[in-house]
């Protein structure tokens, strides 16, 4: 007999990965993170001219500032940070919850595979696929920002990104968490899903509020403007996704 | 040499117990049929002991391995079909199979060889790499027990392995799973009295969580249940005076034309009473015959506490 330790990982993650490319999931990641990488320099480009052009069509004369860099990159976070995260959790709330949900967990964990590997694997693979998602965007986002604006901080937008990564990573990992938690999918996201609010609300509160993980996303805009990225919000992104993971992991172990 | 120990096991689901201080031992090598009505807990046990749940309290091994946690290493030795098994339907019957033999760390070359046998032994060979969503309900059986299979195991737990298949399915599965228990250990749970006879080489009644019953299927029929006398008459008014004799003394029995059928146990009780009533009524006796008891009536009767051969 061998031992039931995390060995069975890689043929998890080659299920996990196959299913998010057999179920479409992959790609649908990729062509949203995609739509907003070429869309958010477009929008920051011509949304000027086309507030002029209907201020002209009303005999009106807007002066509009002339687009730069910082507005196609305002748009990109902006897009990311507000539309992505109810995405990145409507599609990553299946997790465990979905397997519980149709019964095809049960034959997975009758064979020597520990509760943590599964559950490591789900959260390695919609991890992936975010970070996927997120590289398609930047790279995108980058290259119509050079093409409109003809200029790219790369180390700046670089870190913003990285910013933004951590963003996403943490929504991922809270949908996994609670999709361990939970026996139903949408009670996964859900949970995600208020949590993600709360850490907005909180994000509000004086003394607590640097430390919430929603601030990443202005971290990540400060970051594209060349300012250092504060260790607060990293550090409360942290402390909720282990805590998350824990219960999950905890629950999911006692889960029958 | 023992398959199975289980040692007071409890197990409770919120204010539920499923399984109340309950003692099993199973022998290495064929087929053991764990029996009992809806709700008796077979199931629960069957769970228990592939690691899929915990005990409350009290110890199982399996193979000799203890298993105590949903992590338990005695999970390479054992194959697991559940009740109504689900399977990932955008995988191929063969891809399954492939997944399987990863999680056991086969080699791949072992993993192919090993998944041709098997479907080709499932009679799904032809689909193999057809969508596990496309097969039917017997299909996604078959590929239940080439799965259990995979890996070669020592014990096979088969959970109502028959139980959603049709007349020929059944058969097939059930010769096939006869053939196994030459080399393995099996132990299936179903509510199907005939198919328990019909393979198991040995049976334990389950019902509220314990286990009334168990020992060898033949020793089982032979003792516990005295089956039923038949008693047969040279013409049915003879059988019908000797059935109203036995309404004057109680004695439950079932009066069929020309016979009356009894409890054996109770026939042995009354014995001299009926041989005398045939005598004094002149009644003309064929024969008296014993049948042997079915798993049915040891059943029944363990799980109701009492005779159900009824009165005429």
């Amino acid at each position: 007999m061998g031992n039931a330790d995390i060995s069975s990982l890689p043929a998890l993650l080659r299920k996990d990965f196959m299913e998010q490319l057999r179920n479409g999931h992959f790609l649908v990641i990729c062509i949203v993170f995609a739509f907003f990488g070429i869309t958010s320099p477009v929008i920051a480009k011509y949304t000027p001219q086309v507030i002029e052009m209907v201020g002209k069509s009303q005999n009106i004369q807007m002066v509009v500032p002339e687009p730069s860099i910082r507005d196609s990159f305002v748009q990109y976070v902006k897009n990311l940070s507000q539309l992505i995260p109810i995405f990145l959790i409507f599609l990553t709330m299946g997790g465990i919850a979905k397997e519980k949900d149709s019964g095809t967990i049960a034959f997975v964990l009758v064979k020597p595979v520990t509760r943590f590997a599964c559950l490591f694997s789900k959260l390695l693979v919609h991890s992936a696929m975010a970070a996927a998602g997120l590289m398609v965007s930047a790279i995108l986002a980058g290259v119509y920002t050079l093409i409109f604006f003809q200029d790219l901080p790369l180390w700046w937008f670089t870190r913003g990104n990285g910013a933004l990564l951590l963003y996403c990573l943490t929504l991922v990992i809270i949908t996994q968490g609670f999709s361990a938690i939970s026996e139903k999918p949408v009670n996964a996201g859900i949970a995600a899903l208020v949590v993600w609010i709360v850490s907005i609300v909180i994000k509000m509160l004086p003394g607590i509020g640097p430390f919430s993980f929603s601030v990443l996303s202005d971290e990540a805009l400060g970051a594209m403007a060349g300012f250092s990225i504060s260790w607060k919000p990293v550090l409360g992104a942290g402390v909720v996704s282990v805590a998350i993971t824990a219960l999950g992991y905890l629950k999911f172990k006692r889960w029958e | 040499m023992i398959a199975i120990e289980c040692r007071d096991v409890v197990k409770r689901f919120k204010s539920v117990t499923a399984l109340d201080h309950m003692d099993l031992t199973v022998e290495k090598n064929g087929i053991f049929g764990l029996l009992g009505p809806n709700g008796a807990g077979k199931t629960t046990l069957i769970r228990i002991l592939t690691g899929l749940i915990t005990p409350t309290s009290g110890t199982c091994r399996v193979m000799g391995t203890d298993v105590g946690d949903t992590d338990s290493d005695h999970r390479f030795g054992i194959g697991y079909l559940s009740q109504d098994p689900k399977y990932y339907p955008w995988m191929t019957g063969r891809e399954l199979l492939f997944f399987v033999g990863r999680l056991f760390g086969m080699p791949l070359a072992d993993i192919r060889k090993r998944a041709d046998e098997l479907l080709a032994m499932a009679g799904l060979s032809q689909a193999a790499d057809r969508k596990i969503g496309g097969y039917s309900g017997g299909m996604v059986q078959r590929l239940g027990i080439a799965q259990a299979l995979f890996h070669q195991p020592e014990i096979l737990f088969l959970d109502e392995p028959v139980s959603a298949l049709d007349p020929i399915g059944r058969k097939e599965v059930l010769e096939f799973i006869a053939s196994l228990g030459e080399g393995m250990s099996v132990c299936m749970s179903t509510h199907i009295l005939a198919d328990v006879e019909r393979i198991c080489s040995s049976v334990a009644i389950m019902d509220e969580g314990k286990v009334k019953l168990v020992g060898r299927t033949e020793e089982l029929l032979a003792g516990v249940s005295g089956g039923m006398s038949l008693i047969s008459f040279a013409s049915a008014a003879d059988a019908e005076k000797m059935g109203a004799q036995l309404d004057l003394q109680g004695v439950p029995h079932v009066l069929e034309a020309d016979r009356i059928r009894i409890a054996a146990d109770l026939f042995e009780e009354h014995r001299g009473v009926i041989l005398r009533s045939a005598a004094d009524g002149k009644l003309r006796l064929s024969t008296i015959t014993r049948e042997r008891a079915d798993l049915e009536e040891v059943f029944v009767d363990l799980i109701q506490g009492g005779r159900t051969y009824g009165k005429r």
